[in-house]
């Protein structure tokens, strides 16, 4: 007897609540010797949050020791699709490719595992990542040219550098470039200890056993809160002052874009594409086995990385009045 | 006497790491702090920088050695945006010390 999810034909941001909802309770409700089946039948249509979700997913059982099988998936309409973003290599299946691997530059960067061992550090590949997306602004200084390419190098080192830093598990990367209406996703996805778990390891001086999953993803996007500000690193000292999240929300916002932040039961939307003023913030029925960031960002909001970090950083009372250190810069 | 640290070389063009950053303070920069006049890092080259990185290299010296440690410190070089960040940083530092100076 094995237990089957049949896999929904398409997500997209607003329904990235239900199917990291979905995952965790088919995942919740197995028997670590009762076999899962994954249908890809009908699957078409995927953001990178939700490739990114369901690879965490399956890992995850994997590690767990789960018997796991993928059906239907040389029918499937996004067949093709996942087999050039890697999906099913990452899954360790070898498919026969009945197409020629095109560069990939300016579409989409493939799926990417990250952990603690990976010997590329995080600054090259989040440069790999947006000179993969924008390759015409990678050499570029002009701050105006390159803004789309700067945002995502720094959006990219933030979401991989809290997986990194915090999940205690692999984390898997993606992005897919959109040219109908000028925007760029990049998803990371864990299937580590959540942001609860982060907390709850670290013990910072705001953490107490009553703190939920909701609760530390709120922590969490505050611009001066991490589980790793207040603790030693392997180097006995802090290593992140906790305003990476904050700020990535921050510039995300100000593009129109959506963010996104789902970590065990915890699930954070703010999509100024649907027009509210309040983010979607509620308490998932059943518990995503990790954590996955997502953001959508729109190229022709992009004005200058520099203007809109500035902007980005006083609304959040992280800088001062300017010019208060000017007598510490040389040129 | 000064003493120059050359980031872009040390290490790279785009500073994302935090864990590097409080590798290279602990083994290169505060081991020079009592020294040297001037501990001067030379930014030239260095396209960009995120928070995480910033706030590890320079908050934790504030922090440590007090406000005075700025008298110290200069950044040479810099790009607009790098900048930008480094005086975040800084402020983020100052703060730090005035908070647990209240606390105290």
């Amino acid at each position: 007897m094995s237990a089957r999810l049949r896999l929904p034909s398409a997500i997209y941001d607003d329904g990235l609540d239900g199917f990291v909802s979905l995952l965790g309770d088919f995942l919740a409700r197995l028997s670590p010797n009762e076999p899962m089946v994954f249908d890809f039948q009908t699957v078409s249509f995927y953001v990178p949050g939700a490739i990114t979700a369901l690879l965490a997913t399956l890992q995850r059982g994997n590690d767990q020791g789960y018997v796991i099988s993928l059906a239907n998936v040389e029918t499937a309409p996004a067949f093709t699709y996942l087999q050039r973003v890697d999906f099913f290599r990452h899954c360790g299946i070898d498919l026969p490719e009945s197409f020629y691997r095109h560069d990939s530059s300016r579409r989409f960067v493939p799926l990417r595992r990250v952990d603690r061992s990976t010997t590329e550090n995080v600054d090259s590949i989040s440069r790999g990542i947006a000179a993969c997306l924008f390759p015409e602004q990678a050499e570029s200084d002009d701050p105006e040219f390159c803004a789309a390419h700067d945002l995502v190098t720094y959006a990219t080192s933030e979401l991989l550098l809290n997986a990194v830093q915090h999940a205690r598990a692999p984390a898997f990367v993606m992005a897919q470039s959109y040219q109908q209406n000028d925007s760029v996703r990049i998803a990371v996805a864990d299937y580590g200890i959540g942001i609860r778990g982060s907390f709850e390891e670290s013990r910072p001086d705001f953490w107490n056993s009553e703190l939920d999953d909701l609760d530390a993803v709120q922590l969490a996007l505050k611009p001066t809160v991490s589980s790793k500000a207040h603790v030693a690193s392997g180097w006995g000292e802090a290593v992140n002052a906790g305003v990476g999240l904050s700020i990535l929300k921050e510039l995300t916002l100000d593009t129109d874009g959506i963010f996104t932040l789902a970590s065990h039961t915890a699930f954070h939307q703010t999509n100024h594409q649907a027009r509210h003023p309040f983010p979607s913030e509620y308490r998932l029925l059943n518990a995503f086995p990790g954590t996955l960031c997502t953001i959508q960002i729109f190229r022709n909001k992009l004005v200058n990385e520099q203007a809109m970090l500035y902007a980005a950083k006083q609304r959040l009372g992280l800088i001062d009045q300017r010019g208060a250190f000017d007598n510490l810069f040389e040129s | 006497m000064n003493q120059e640290l050359t980031l872009a070389t040390d290490l790279g063009t785009y500073l994302a790491d935090g864990s590097r950053a409080a590798e290279y303070r602990l083994q290169r920069i505060e081991p020079i702090l009592g020294v040297y006049d001037l501990v001067i890092l030379d930014l030239e080259d260095v396209r960009g920088m995120n928070s995480s990185f910033a706030n590890a290299l320079l908050v934790p010296l504030i922090v440590n050695h007090g406000q005075e440690v700025l008298q110290k410190l200069r950044f040479r070089h810099c790009k607009p945006v790098v900048k930008l960040m480094i005086e975040a940083a800084l402020a983020m530092g100052v703060r730090s010390v005035a908070a647990n100076a209240a606390h105290a």
